[in-house]
């Protein structure tokens, strides 16, 4: 157990756990809103024993993101967590060019996860008819007895994987900026702080994952 | 040490990195072997699994283990919010399930 008192922790560190603390409550209500409807829509009998209408979640909606690419993302995005603590380990010997080799790798994580999750997936959903505000199906639609149920899950594939796809763009920006000035050896202290944004976004999509691609 | 803010320590974190992609591995033999009428129990497992993944990201990654302990209230409040969220809603949720099925 840590015997560290809470004034001693860097108030930039405290911030951005703060920060991180207003994330997670954010994407928090995203999942439970999202959880509350599967719950509402899943058909059949429920786990309270009423029969309930829809499909969301069966085999239909659900069944139309790859998983192999969602775990591919998952990877990658694993992959540069552990990047950019090594790039942390590296501030604290003041190895400039660690830092910058490792933030570059993490960088590098962020746009083929971006490239991936819109160039491949987006592209392919939205070409199969599929959109936030999707009620009208055009390849695949048949296989929806109930269009409107089927788009809920759409506008929270589209609502939560497009929010999360801001923030990998927001963390791999503010790590550019922080590895610029790294690489000229200053405040490589936050390169910490960029770190810990990074692990959230890491974090948030460890739940994303099975929410989308595997919890039919 | 060198720097005054590093007072934690520094796990092995190639370590903790085949761990978390171990248990990623595991999540998808849970997702792919679980017959379909055993699915709860699968779908329960890979959240498990994920809460597990998260937990070590957390712990490590974040060094979350090293810090005070009233840091963690910043991620478990979080978390206590969304579920009080969650369970505040759930009546209403199922109040409207038994007007649709009367």
């Amino acid at each position: 157990m840590s015997d560290v008192t809470i004034e001693r922790v860097p108030k930039a560190r405290l911030g951005m756990w703060l920060l991180i603390a207003g994330e997670l409550i954010i994407f928090g209500g995203f999942i439970a809103c999202y959880v509350l409807a599967r719950f509402e829509n899943v058909g059949g009998e429920n786990m309270f024993g009423h029969n309930v209408i829809g499909n969301f979640g069966s085999e239909h909606a659900a069944g139309f993101t790859t998983m192999w690419i969602g775990a591919l993302n998952t990877v990658i995005l694993l992959l540069s967590s552990f990047t950019v603590v090594k790039a942390h380990e590296a501030s604290l010997n003041n190895d400039t060019a660690g830092i910058t080799k490792y933030l570059s790798m993490t960088i590098v994580g962020a746009v083929l996860f971006l490239t991936i999750k819109l160039g491949l997936e987006w592209r392919h959903d939205f070409h199969e008819g599929w959109t936030i505000v999707s009620s009208q199906h055009t390849a695949g639609a048949e296989a929806l007895s109930e269009p409107m149920v089927a788009s809920l899950f759409w506008s929270y594939y589209f609502l939560m994987t497009g929010f999360h796809g801001l923030h990998v763009v927001i963390g791999a920006v503010v790590i550019f900026i922080v590895m610029m000035g790294a690489r000229k050896g200053k405040n490589l202290h936050r390169v910490e702080i960029a770190g810990l944004y990074w692990h959230m976004v890491d974090l948030i999509w460890i739940f994303l994952f099975p929410m989308f691609y595997l919890a039919q | 040490m060198a720097n005054e803010n590093d007072y934690h320590g520094h796990p092995n974190y190639l370590m903790v990195l085949v761990w978390l992609l171990v248990l990623m591995a595991l999540t998808i033999v849970v997702d792919l072997v679980f017959p379909s009428d055993m699915r709860g129990l699968a779908v329960l497992l890979i959240f498990a699994l994920s809460t597990g993944k998260a937990f070590l990201v957390m712990q490590n990654f974040m060094h979350l283990k090293y810090e005070p302990k009233l840091l963690d209230l910043f991620p478990y409040l979080s978390i206590a919010c969304m579920l009080a969220f969650f369970f505040g809603v759930l009546p209403d949720t199922t109040a409207i399930e038994n007007i649709l099925t009367q």
